[in-house]
């Protein structure tokens, strides 16, 4: 049998999970954080993944990654309504509830309440790199080859991130 | 170094231990540490991977199959339907498992076994119907009234009802499909449940409802199973009228009201096995009053 060269066919069904097993979860978070659960990243996510089956024979494996983040972000860009980036929050409740006053406790809600508008102001470019790193505990190279941006340009946004937040939280309404 | 590339270092994790020591023991870490733990309950919702998959394969699938029919040029279009429907028309005379006699249709009480040993129980009054021979390539039960579903892991499995198909991969749920009133159940594992209405995946413990149109999640606590399978109709917050219909399915009676308000909410249980029981369970907290005819089939309901 002649045998074909290393390059996995992208249109051969277990190549094609394995890709989606690979790359679906980081995408999803990359959308919610870059734009919020209104445009409904899930289904942004299916979409990139039925265009890349739909193109299968023209895209090797390696161009995978930037193929489904374009298409996807150019779906969100093309989404009827540009609605306000809106993240959600669950409050974690203190571990000893009863030990904590109403004081506090409402302190720390309006301290998440700040925190949850001053997410949402980042650019976007901001926001999903801090939360990429801070919450999901991607390393700066890593953000760097998801993004298709230099190590240095992560590690900045993540510091002026870190900035414009601690300015708009501290202070309070500005 | 000066503060900012500190702060960039620590980021980084690129500080000394003794240079992070030092750091985080100012009062500007402090104030760095909340906001970091407090960015934390931003979280992107979990992504589940698996039931994600099986929604894209089914996407596709379907796609594969529309695309290949247009393909055909439209004179072997025509013939492509009318070999279909050839095909379709001798197979339902033939010895198509589970299409036979009452149509394919099984209503036996008891536990019924799938072709993967995944397994159905079925509540009063309700049926399933599958096809064997497909089952190692698409999981598709078709469902009348309601039944709890014991899914061994493996293909997609769809539970088909008038009102919504649940599908799932591999879990324990219970599916309920009867005149405006569709509900499922999720005990273990998740479950994706498309409606009229919308669609929603749930986790144990959660579950969804469409009562007279109206839809809304809530959630049952620690549960394993449903209760009907122990012998117990139990009921969160559903207007009477459903419960009424329950009861005439479990005990094949008829049930007559006048001047009572069918759509107050009812919190509670009646035991399966005991009408007399029964019926003081569903009458005495809405303060109503029964009468059993002599040939126990016809029951009368009124205000006490």
């Amino acid at each position: 049998m002649k045998n074909k060269t290393n390059v996995k066919n992208v249109c051969h069904e277990k190549v094609f999970n394995d890709l989606f097993i690979t790359f679906s979860k980081d995408l999803h978070d990359f959308l919610y954080y870059k734009y919020g659960e209104a445009n409904n990243p899930q289904d942004i996510v299916q979409i990139a993944f039925e265009k890349l089956w739909k193109n299968c024979k023209n895209v090797i494996p390696e161009k995978v990654k930037s193929f489904i983040y374009t298409v996807a972000n150019n779906e969100m860009l093309n989404s009827i309504s540009r609605k306000k980036t809106v993240l959600n929050y669950t409050l974690q409740k203190p571990k000893d509830y009863t030990a904590e006053t109403p004081e506090f406790l409402l302190e720390e809600k309006e301290y998440h309440d700040r925190l949850k508008k001053a997410l949402e102001e980042l650019s976007e470019e901001q926001r999903v790199t801090f939360l990429l790193n801070r919450v999901d505990g991607k390393k700066h190279q890593e953000i760097a080859d998801m993004l298709g941006i230099s190590r240095k340009a992560v590690e900045k946004r993540i510091y002026t991130a870190l900035k414009i937040l601690r300015e708009k939280v501290e202070l309070g309404e500005l | 170094m000066t503060n900012e590339n500190k702060i960039k270092r620590w980021l980084a994790d690129e500080l000394s231990d003794s240079e992070r020591e030092q750091f985080e023991s100012t009062d500007e870490f402090k104030e760095i540490d909340r906001l970091m733990g407090a960015v934390k309950s931003f979280k992107a919702p979990e992504y589940n991977i698996e039931i994600e998959l099986g929604k894209l394969t089914e996407q596709v699938v379907n796609t594969k199959k529309i695309s290949l029919y247009n393909k055909l040029n439209p004179v072997w279009r025509i013939a492509a339907i009318f070999i279909l429907v050839f095909i379709i028309g001798y197979f339902t005379y033939d010895n198509f498992s589970g299409f036979q006699g009452n149509q394919g249709w099984i209503a036996q009480s008891g536990e019924v076994y799938l072709p993967d040993s995944s397994s159905v129980i079925l509540n009063a009054k309700s049926k399933v119907r599958f096809s064997d021979k497909k089952w190692q390539k698409e999981r598709n039960i078709e469902l009348n009234g309601e039944a709890f579903f014991r899914v061994k892991k493996g293909s997609t499995f769809n539970v088909k009802t008038p009102q919504g198909t649940v599908t799932v991969l591999g879990t324990e749920f219970g599916v309920k499909d009867w005149d405006n009133y569709y509900e499922v159940i999720c005990y273990e594992g998740s479950v994706r449940v498309i409606s009229d209405k919308n669609t929603v995946v749930l986790q144990p413990g959660s579950a969804y409802r469409v009562i007279n149109g109206i839809d809304k999640n809530f959630t049952v606590s620690n549960k394993t199973e449903p209760d009907w399978i122990r012998g117990e109709s139990s009921f969160k917050s559903v207007p009477l009228n459903f419960v009424i219909k329950e009861l005439e399915r479990q005990y094949e009676v008829q049930v007559k009201s006048t001047n009572i308000d069918l759509n107050q909410l009812f919190t509670g249980s009646f035991t399966n096995n005991n009408l007399e029981i029964a019926l003081e369970s569903i009458t005495i907290p809405v303060n109503l009053k029964y009468e059993i005819s002599k040939n126990k089939t016809v029951i009368r309901l009124e205000e006490n």
